[in-house]
């Protein structure tokens, strides 16, 4: 044996499936998360616009566009291969964990005013608060340690 | 699935171990009981293509056996620095002189200022049994958590008890495997720990970590995550870090393989042109797995076939006829796996790995980034930094906590894990000797060795540097030489070149005292045999082969007998000081054969010739009784005016300056030997540089075989210098005496070849690229060192101190001379 392979499979158990037929033959396929994520909107936003009482034969375009258009946008590939969805919902999730900063980082003082902390709440250059971690931790012998009795 | 995978995040606050033992840590609060074993460095580096292969397998089995099936893990490869302050510890004595001490000395500061990273490898798995064992009810438990009042000492105490007989069992097993792991000790998992929120390098100071039944403390660390990084105040000012992963579909599926592909081996990725020692480090990296059981594997892949399947034949029903090519790739390599699996063959394993960049600044972090990012691409293997969670990708890394972020897990067979080689290493040397050299190898280091300890450990005392002229082998045989003398050896050195007169500037700025003896000023008959051998017969039977080599006498012959005659008649003189060579030929003349006249007449005008006066010459009495002192020191030994023969040419055509040149070299070596015999108690080194002078004779290779051997009886460690290996090879029995070997860079195949063999290695075409190839700057000159214990790595030997490089260079030096200009002279166009 020349080489030792060293194989990977994630991209093999994680197929992304196309849909050949959906009632009519689409050809090539479709990937079946643009249809997931299209009919996802699709639906919700069906389901605004007839809430609004918007009609749908004089409206058509307003009905498929913009789900069309956020499909296409939620579906772009970021530098790490993951649909822009997942990490608009991180960004969103990371705003939550984020607290405005109680000891600033010195060249970072604290905002000012109500209006100065609700922007640097929500702008790229406001940090998170410094978390302190104080590792603490008891030493234990394992020699003495007997097991449990089952 | 894959769906749910990437919105699954874990935000619970970062789980600190709460009790830390010998192997283990413990956290109550949802981290586990963790065992962690130390994977220490090995000597894999020069295993060789097949050794690789091997090791691999081996590791994966390990692995997949001794990991629970669906256990959680981590490994963590972390660097720290290597210090002068151990080097320091091991060698400094209270009887020292002030010259080894302040040599040791330079070998600790050169050893702080080269900046070596010093690699920890920490494999833990978990051990939990899950919060139902723990005693009291529910509400209490409610109470307890909601108060924060809760028995952390009690908690982990209960917790161990669970699952200590598994914890030990599992540091037995993995003892006993290819990795040789050891439980980790306390300091190593505090060190980890604080590494990871401190930033330090430093070693825990000695004495200062918390007994068992104590608590122990990490002075607070203030991390700040940001989007795309986080920052660190350290004592040292802010330093900022960013966490790389493998991008989706970032990992070939099958482009990897070995040799070549271990994608963990190198970790200095991130370092930029133009950077001083210090100013990066290997990366480091967390991997954290989770072994698959075997069902769940299989029916992964089933899942992951039947979806395959299902999408070929979607497309073959239709206008698209075929599925795009990675539907069959994947079909074709689902299938395999599984009968893999199904046999026994592999087991499947998932795992998340994070690199750990790190920088001063932001502007260079992101330089370090996208280096360690283009080092990888030309792998094959996608790297990037995930926005808006690198705060749970740092909280991953921590001894304690746990996976956070399935999304980017890989699904493989374990040996692509093995086979990243985050394990082995390029260990050598001793633990204890001088510090000569840094280790090149895939884990940097100090290279420390004593030469003279080699007997003390049961192993042959030669030691032999081979390569092409100017790759540095007479530079490391002498700073070899060097450390032993000034550590308080007998050492002696031969110099055939005259191009190692360095070493006694050298040894003298150390205080040690050095006997220089050169072959045109040695007093005249200082080299007999008679002046220094006790026995007179002995001597005798080496003045005979001294005057027969000079004569070119027939064995057996006629003339031979007649000087067989006159030497035994001077061994029996009563008094010694009367015996020598000069009176062999003053009997030869006296003879009353004409034959015997005759010879005496020719051996008295021999004796003339400067290449014969040391051995042959009439007895220089003047300086007393001239023997080397056996005393610590060194001896330079300089033979001055060689006219070697050519080495195809018969010893019966070898010219009157080439007899004479053997002559003395033989005699000049049997001295050496004679007196190194004599010196007691103390470690002895006899360097024999440019042996290839004479290993082209017969003579030459009986001769150093017989030296090799009478060293070992003596009790001397022997250095040869050669630049021929292939002659060496041809020495009679000199492979079982040599221990260790540094090998230098070659100019053809054969000298590759012949070093293989050497080395232990088998001859392969890698081996023969890398030797020719071999790095050869100003003042880096790398050899292939294979050290007492057989381990094999890259080493470049150190001078130490500028003083000492500027002593001991053997390149010649060109400088243009300056000419005053006459008064009248004349343009110069």
């Amino acid at each position: 044996m020349d080489q030792y392979p060293l194989p990977t499979d994630t991209q093999h158990v994680q197929l992304e499936s196309r849909q050949y037929k959906l009632g009519m033959d689409l050809g090539e396929g479709v990937p079946r998360m643009t249809l997931l994520v299209g009919a996802v909107f699709l639906g919700v936003w069906i389901l605004v616009l007839r809430l609004i009482g918007v009609p749908f034969l004089s409206y058509v375009m307003l009905y498929l566009g913009p789900p069309a258009l956020l499909t296409v946008l939620a579906l772009r590939k970021d530098r790490g291969g993951r649909y822009a969805y997942v990490t608009i919902v991180d960004r969103v999730r990371y705003l939550k964990r984020r607290h405005r900063p109680i000891i600033p980082l010195p060249g970072h003082p604290a905002p000012s005013n109500a209006a100065h902390r609700f922007l640097t709440d929500h702008t790229r250059a406001h940090r998170n608060r410094p978390r302190v971690i104080r590792a603490q931790f008891h030493i234990i012998d394992i020699d003495q340690v007997k097991g449990a009795k089952k | 699935m894959k769906l749910l995978d990437q919105f699954t995040r874990d935000e619970a606050r970062l789980r600190l171990p709460e009790a830390i033992g010998r192997g283990v840590t413990i956290n109550t609060d949802g981290g586990g009981v963790w065992g962690w074993v130390e994977l220490p460095t090995r000597s894999t580096d020069g295993i060789g293509t097949h050794g690789l292969f091997l090791e691999t397998a081996r590791g994966s089995a390990d692995l997949r056996k001794l990991i629970p099936a669906g256990a959680e893990g981590q490994a963590k490869i972390q660097w720290r620095k290597w210090t002068g302050d151990e080097y320091r510890a091991n060698e400094l004595t209270d009887d020292m002189t002030d010259g080894a001490r302040e040599y040791i000395e330079a070998g600790a500061e050169r050893i702080e200022g080269v900046n070596f990273p010093r690699r920890q490898v920490l494999l833990g798995v978990r051990f939990d049994p899950g919060a139902a064992h723990r005693k009291g009810s529910i509400a209490t438990e409610g109470i307890r958590k909601f108060t924060g009042m809760k028995d952390t000492r009690g908690d982990a105490g209960e917790d161990l008890a669970t699952t200590i007989d598994l914890v030990r069992s599992w540091h037995g097993r993995m003892a006993t495997s290819g990795f040789k792991a050891r439980p980790a000790t306390v300091e190593q998992l505090a060190w980890s720990l604080r590494r990871d929120v401190r930033r330090t390098w430093d070693w825990i100071p000695e004495g200062s970590m918390a007994g068992p039944g104590e608590i122990a403390r990490l002075a607070a660390a203030s991390v700040t995550p940001t989007d795309d990084h986080i920052e660190i105040m350290t004592d040292q000012g802010v330093r900022y870090l960013r966490l790389l992963t493998i991008a989706g579909g970032g990992f070939p599926t099958a482009d990897l393989s070995l040799p070549g592909g271990e994608w963990l081996k190198n970790l200095n990725v991130a370092a930029l042109p133009g950077d001083e020692p210090g100013d990066s480090e290997p990366v480091e990296v967390s991997i954290r797995f989770r072994n698959v059981p075997t069902a769940e594997a299989l029916k992964r892949l089933e899942v992951a076939l039947d979806l395959a399947k299902e999408q070929d034949r979607s497309a073959r029903q239709g206008l698209a006829e075929y599925a795009p090519r990675h539907i069959q790739e994947a079909e074709a390599t689902l299938t395999e796996r599984m009968s893999e699996i199904r046999k026994n063959q592999i087991g499947m394993v998932e795992d998340t790995v994070t690199w750990v960049i790190e920088a001063h600044d932001l502007r260079t972090l992101g330089k370090r980034t996208q280096a360690a990012i283009d080092f990888y691409a030309n792998m094959g293997i996608t790297l990037w930094a995930p926005p808006a969670i690198q705060d749970l990708l740092y909280m991953e890394l921590i001894v304690g906590d746990r996976r956070r972020i399935p999304e980017f897990a890989q699904f493989r067979p374990w040996d692509t894990v093995v086979g990243a080689w985050f394990h082995g290493g390029s260990a050598l040397g001793a633990d204890r000797g001088f510090y000569l050299g840094a280790n090149m190898g895939s884990t940097p280091g100090p290279f420390i060795n004593r030469l003279s300890d080699a007997q003390m450990e049961g192993n042959p005392v030669t030691t032999v540097a081979v390569g092409a002229s100017g790759a540095g082998k007479s530079t490391g045989v002498m700073l070899m030489t060097l450390a032993e003398a000034v550590a308080g050896a007998w050492a002696l050195i031969t110099d055939f070149k005259g191009d190692l007169g360095g070493i006694v500037t050298a040894a003298e700025m150390y205080g040690v005292p050095v006997t220089t003896i050169s072959t045109d000023e040695v007093a005249s008959g200082s080299l007999c045999p008679f002046r220094y051998v006790r026995d007179p017969k002995d001597a005798a039977s080496m003045a005979l082969d001294n005057i027969a080599l000079a004569l070119n006498l027939g064995n057996e012959s006629a003339d031979e007998s007649l000087v067989r005659k006159a030497t035994n008649r001077v061994a029996n003189y009563p008094e010694g000081t009367t015996r020598s060579t000069w009176a062999v030929i003053q009997e030869l003349i006296g003879d009353s054969n004409p034959a015997a006249v005759e010879l005496g007449e020719r051996l008295a005008e021999l004796a003339e010739d400067p290449l014969a006066r040391p051995v042959l010459g009439i007895p220089d009495l003047s300086g007393g009784s001239r023997q080397l002192s056996t005393d610590p020191g060194l001896v330079y030994m300089r033979f001055v005016g060689m006219r070697w023969p050519g080495k195809d040419t018969p010893q019966a055509q070898w010219k009157p300056g080439q007899r004479l040149t053997v002559m003395l070299v033989q005699s000049g070596f049997a001295y050496s030997t004679y007196m190194a015999g004599r010196v007691k108690g103390i470690p002895k080194v006899v360097a024999l540089t440019e042996l290839h002078y004479i290993l082209r004779y017969n003579f030459g290779r009986e001769f150093v075989g017989e030296l090799a051997l009478t060293g070992r009886a003596l009790d001397v460690n022997l250095l040869l210098d050669t630049q021929g290996s292939t002659q060496l090879l041809q020495v009679p029995d000199l492979i079982d005496q040599i221990s260790q070997v540094h090998a230098f860079t070659v100019r053809t195949e054969d000298e590759a070849d012949a070093q293989a063999r050497l080395l232990g290695l088998e001859p392969e075409q890698s081996f023969r690229d890398q030797q020719i190839k071999l790095r050869q700057e100003p003042g880096v000159r790398i050899c292939i060192t294979r050290d007492r214990q057989g381990r094999i790595a890259p080493v470049q030997f150190d001078y130490l101190t500028h003083e000492i490089e500027v002593a001991l260079t053997t390149t010649p030096e060109r400088f243009r001379q300056k000419v005053e200009p006459d008064d009248e002279e004349t343009e110069v166009a």
